[in-house]
């Protein structure tokens, strides 16, 4: 596969943010992600766009990019806002060629991977992929019933997200004795690596005992087993252009993608989610590495139950075993592998559009701080639409001579 | 979940094919929190049961009643929810249990 | 009217839907802070049915007429459903004030003029005469008495008659202790080897009578009353009874059995005294003791109660009363078919 690095990245702050509206929060993660690339030099002239964002403009141009990728769930919804596509393209003074992607809580990486395949395509050189969600302007009764679109909605009256991974919930507890206790041990520990994050939504411990005395949303799921509702965005910027150049940058290694049913019912297993196995395998294979090399992972915890069920999909752990890896702080730092460093959707939040763009700008920024000082270091990012029906799965690298 | 007329007559298709089936509850939840319709049914029962003639289907059980696995279980027609006065009123199939 | 043999017409399968939740007597005097009065005591009402939060009208309908597809099926093992013809509904909690509940009924159950016929327009349309009708507790029996004629008249081969009701009463008023919910569906046909029972004659009568009334705006009715007795209940039934009686010729001492309309417990009791009737003849019907007033479900579920429980070859006088007002009745005998037909449905439900 051709190299593809990532060379630019931005996140916002994630949160309830009520002076921001979607077009601002999208506007800050493109001018970020472009302000955070590298140039050779600078020159003084600023470059003010009609938002009021400005951006030094370097050896790297804004024309430089060749293609937008936008990633979004339901602006058409929360925000009455279509052609989102459009809305960001005009945002750049060239005007480039920009897709709207959606695939539900899996937009982001979706994004990211149709701008893969239109880099390894040759059509494109450099692209810039940003996604974002305004979900707060929304009341949270709208809100839940816009989000359970993501599922066969007009069928199942009464499904809602929480009901659903509350039966994947029943089933795993029902075959491997996985207990809402190692589920809020899921919750606690991602609310402590929010801590380090300064854009994550909650930045406050939460004890155990209250995570297990929380209302019950979906038994056995409760309050704090459950992603908040977030406005956010996150973009990146990846080229094959000047690879040498950017050698010290993250690489994406590898991608995979799996489908499976909406509906539960139609599902060969109700205590795993498939596509995740799917792109997982492909993701390992291109990426030519295993499980085990894997230092770093950004898992889909829209529920505390997905990560669960993800940190055995990607094959971190056996099957029926990621419950007692979790009380043995295997997931955490000092363990085998970091799950969720930035605090996952569940302490971070959960702007839909823009959670699986937010896992690789994250990851790419955290690899630059925390690889191995010599070799190569590899970091995961899942990112899961609906019940498990699209899931997506990328492999970073980043390389310390 | 005001349904569109439209709507209503194309989800109602199904239902003579489901009314009347018999079938055991596979997995059960009890949802305490759901959209602003179905307020007067919490807590409502969210399941998946496998019917005796092998199909397996998601659906409500019925009003205020808790739902164990392995519960015998038939398929009724029920109201889907409260809806305003002037609205086309959504019914569906839901779990009911047997004795 | 006496249906003659060369066109017999009868009931060959039925069903019934009683909601489960019960709240008892007691507990309504308690709400209504009259528990020292003991009014559920003078109306022989102890219990009554409660309907979900969802259930309705269309709810209870679709279940008592499923149970009585389901089993017609198990006695005949044949399908009628392309074949039956007629809908009628009687109640007086329909939920729609226009589209009628017989529409969503007959959808559910298959028997929807379009239920033959699949997205690539494939199949056949059937007939089907529908109509929701209201009489207040009379409706039920109304549609009972409709579906006979329509299969008498060769309209259709099968017809089902549906009375089912979620009733209302105002809070803390006495039909509090009596307003219940439940259905009853009957399916009748034209082949007399399939007759659980034959009906034999049919009659009705109706007058100008303002007993009880509920105006279109109005969540809940309103009754007059002590006037709601004689004038009402009891010269209704009264005249119905001897109408049906003298065009039949049939002798009251001939009837094995009564179900009069059961508003409480004590007015069937009551006309059974007027017409000398042993009270042992209407006990099987008084399912308003536990379930409450179920309008017009009551004289339908009366029946069915009847029917669960009696022998062949009994003679069923059936009464009904409607505000308003007016009465339904029939004469129907039991046939040996109705005995094997509960044998096989009890057989499989266990």
């Amino acid at each position: 596969m051709k190299k593809i690095k990532v060379i630019g990245s931005y996140i916002t702050k994630f949160g309830e943010l009520w002076d921001r509206s979607l077009e601002s929060l999208f506007e800050e993660a493109v001018f970020g992600s472009l302000n955070s690339v590298d140039g050779e030099k600078f020159t003084n002239r600023k470059v003010t766009h009609q938002y009021g964002t400005t951006m030094s403009e370097a050896k790297f141009k804004l024309s430089d990019i060749d293609a937008v990728f936008v990633a979004n769930m339901a602006a058409g919804q929360f925000a009455n806002q279509l052609h989102l596509n459009a809305l960001v393209s005009q945002m750049l003074p060239n005007n480039p060629v920009s897709f709207r992607v959606e695939a539900a809580c899996a937009s982001g990486s979706m994004a990211i991977e149709m701008a893969e395949l239109g880099l390894l395509s040759g059509r494109y050189r450099t692209v810039l992929v940003v996604g974002a969600e305004k979900m707060t302007d929304a009341m949270v009764s709208d809100s839940t019933k816009i989000l359970a679109g993501a599922s066969e909605y007009q069928k199942e009256y009464g499904s809602t997200f929480p009901a659903l991974y509350a039966l994947l919930a029943q089933a795993h507890m029902q075959e491997y004795g996985t207990t809402t206790n190692q589920l809020a041990k899921i919750a606690s520990k991602n609310h402590i690596h929010a801590l380090n994050n300064p854009k994550a939504q909650f930045r406050k411990e939460i004890p155990i005992d209250v995570i297990n005395n929380s209302m019950v949303v979906a038994s056995p799921l409760r309050l704090f087993d459950c992603s908040p509702i977030s406005d956010g965005a996150a973009s990146v910027i990846l080229t094959t252009k000047n690879i040498k150049k950017y050698s010290n940058k993250p690489t994406i290694e590898g991608f995979g993608h799996g489908q499976d049913s909406l509906s539960l019912v139609d599902r060969k297993s109700l205590t795993e989610l498939s596509a995740t196995k799917i792109a997982a395998n492909q993701a390992y294979r291109q990426a030519k590495v295993k499980p085990k090399d894997i230092s770093f992972a950004e898992v889909h915890d829209c529920f505390t139950i997905a990560e669960l069920l993800a940190c055995e999909d990607l094959g971190f752990f056996r099957k029926g075993e990621a419950g007692k890896a979790i009380d043995n702080n295997m997931t955490t730092y000092g363990g085998k592998l970091v799950v969720n460093p930035s605090g996952g959707l569940k302490a971070c939040g959960h702007p839909v559009g823009a959670t699986g763009v937010k896992q690789i700008a994250f990851l790419s920024e955290y690899l630059e701080k925390n690889s191995k000082i010599k070799g190569k270091t590899f970091a995961l990012a899942h990112n899961v639409g609906g019940s498990g029906a699209t899931a997506i799965v990328h492999i970073l690298s980043k390389t310390n001579k | 979940m005001n349904i569109q007329p439209a709507q209503y007559h194309r989800s109602t298709k199904e239902w003579h094919h489901l009314i009347g089936e018999k079938g055991r509850v596979l997995l059960s939840t009890k949802v305490e929190v759901s959209s602003p319709e179905l307020e007067d049914y919490l807590p409502y029962s969210y399941l998946i049961v496998k019917l005796n003639n092998g199909k397996k289907v998601e659906l409500m059980g019925e009003s205020k009643t808790d739902f164990e696995i392995g519960d015998s279980v038939e398929l009724e027609l029920r109201k889907a929810g409260e809806v305003s006065s002037s609205s086309v009123i959504p019914y569906c199939l839901k779990a009911v249990k047997l004795d | 009217m006496i249906f003659n043999n060369k066109s017999p017409v009868g009931i060959i399968s039925y069903g019934s839907k009683i909601p489960k939740n019960r709240i008892s007597g007691e507990q309504i005097a308690k709400n209504q802070g009259k528990e020292k009065q003991k009014i559920y005591q003078s109306l022989g009402v102890y219990s009554k049915s409660v309907p979900s939060k969802d259930e309705d009208t269309i709810t209870i309908s679709v279940a008592a007429g499923f149970q009585a597809l389901d089993r017609l099926k198990k006695l005949s093992n044949k399908d009628i459903r392309s074949q039956l013809g007629s809908l009628f509904i009687g109640s007086e909690s329909h939920p729609y004030a226009v589209k009628p509940t017989g529409t969503v009924v007959a959808q559910a159950l298959g028997i929807s003029s379009d239920s033959y016929i699949n997205s690539q327009g494939e199949g056949f349309y059937k007939s089907l005469a529908l109509a929701d009708l209201q009489f207040a507790c009379k409706a039920g029996t109304q549609a009972l008495q409709i579906s006979s004629i329509y299969v008498n008249s060769d309209f259709t081969n099968y017809a089902m008659a549906i009375g089912a009701d979620t009733a209302q009463a105002k809070r803390g008023d006495v039909l509090e202790y009596t307003a219940g919910a439940g259905g009853a569906a009957f399916i009748v046909g034209k082949n007399e080897s399939q007759f659980l029972a034959k009906i034999i004659a049919t009659t009705s009568v109706a007058t100008d009578t303002p007993d009880f009334w509920r105006r279109p705006k109005e969540d809940h009715p309103e009754h007059a009353g002590r006037f709601t007795a004689n004038p009402g209940y009891f010269r209704h039934i009264l005249m119905v009874v001897n109408q049906i009686l003298n065009e039949t010729k049939i002798k009251i001492e001939e009837i094995d059995y009564f179900v009069f309309h059961t508003p409480n417990a004590k007015f069937p009791m009551t006309i059974a005294k007027k017409l000398g009737i042993d009270k042992r003849k209407i006990e099987p019907s008084l399912l308003v003791k536990n379930i409450g007033n179920t309008y017009a479900g009551a004289s339908m579920l009366g029946l069915v109660s009847t029917l669960d429980l009696i022998e062949e070859n009994k003679k069923i006088l059936i009464a009904s009363y409607g505000s308003g007002s007016g009465s339904d009745a029939f004469i129907i005998e039991t046939t040996d078919k109705l005995i094997s037909a509960r044998k096989k449905w009890n057989n499989e439900k266990n």
